[in-house]
């Protein structure tokens, strides 16, 4: 799946030990949550959304910490 | 202080402390989510700590930042909650038995603690304190059973006293267990209970709001509801 505000791939991060979570535009945030429901993945968004400046806003969501990461990349991946 | 200007005061600087956890909370994830952000973007960084001689580059740092915000800020700012409702609930208490002693009125104390007191307010102080510290370590709904014994207050509602034990129960583990649920929580928590013996107790984000928004009605039900049955200032 392409980020809309990068116009590049979007990535899981998966740096850290607290499980890997997602930067998404906040206008995509609905199609990605609903593509991880589809693929029974737990996940929490944030309650807030982050824009800095006049940049679109970006939602954060957290995959559990036993998240197969390499699976949700794929998931994305999967999506044009 | 008149009574009632006492429990206000505290009523205040309690719903005040609250929400300053909250936002310390709030604005804190979110200096770590632009962190994120901006590492994400392409911002280069790299952080030393002396005292431990750690190195971190954005990429680790930013990683961190994920474990900061979902494992220890959400634990300790959790714990902090409760720990001001505890400060309250206990405030509370010792001012209305300060005022009303006579519930006290079989409690015993040691001959020396009389001959170090002061006046006969500090005499009934030192039998408060005592009686409190000993309440601390029954189960929270014993605390509001013994706050109904002493007032009728009304509130808060047996729904809310089982989300606070169940609030509590979860800060006791995180404290004392290193985080993974025991029998001891699971009989606390009751029918609250989140976690089963030998879960990893978590603390996710909405339940971390909705335990905020559960401390900060008790208490202002309850300092409400306080202040109305004492005896009012005297001009």
């Amino acid at each position: 799946m392409i980020d809309v505000i990068t116009h590049k791939p979007i990535e899981v991060s998966t740096d850290g030990g607290a499980g890997p979570y997602l930067i998404v535009p906040f206008e995509q945030l609905h199609k990605i949550t609903a593509l991880l429901d589809s693929d029974r993945v737990s996940y929490s968004v944030d309650e807030e959304v982050l824009s800095v400046g006049d940049e679109p806003e970006v939602a954060f969501i957290n995959l559990d910490e036993e998240t197969d990461a390499m699976r949700v990349q794929r998931l994305l991946d999967s999506v044009p | 202080m008149a009574m009632v200007d006492d429990l206000q005061d505290l009523a205040n600087r309690t719903l005040a402390a609250l929400d300053a956890s909250h936002d310390y909370f709030t604005y804190t994830k979110r200096v770590w989510r632009l962190l994120q952000k901006l590492v994400k973007g392409g911002e280069k960084l790299n952080f030393r700590n002396d005292a431990t001689g750690t190195k971190v580059n954005e990429r680790t740092l930013a990683g961190r930042g994920q474990i900061y915000v979902s494992v220890y800020l959400m634990s300790s700012t959790f714990q902090h909650l409760v720990s001001l409702f505890e400060d309250f609930f206990f405030d509370l208490l010792r001012m209305w038995l300060a005022a009303y002693p006579h519930s006290l009125s079989r409690k015993q104390l040691e001959f020396g603690t009389v001959l170090k007191a002061s006046d006969k307010a500090a005499i009934v102080l030192a039998v408060v304190d005592k009686e409190l510290n000993e309440l601390k370590y029954e189960g929270l709904a014993d605390w509001f059973s013994y706050l109904d014994r002493l007032v009728k207050l009304g509130c808060p509602t047996a729904d809310e006293i089982e989300r606070l034990a169940e609030i509590k129960a979860s800060r006791d583990i995180l404290v004392h267990n290193k985080g993974i649920a025991n029998a001891a929580y699971v009989t606390k928590a009751g029918s609250r209970a989140r976690f089963q013996d030998g879960a990893k107790l978590r603390v996710p984000e909405r339940y971390h709001r909705e335990s905020w928004e559960t401390i900060k009605k008790v208490v202002g039900d309850v300092s409400a509801a306080a202040i109305a049955k004492a005896p009012p200032s005297q001009p």
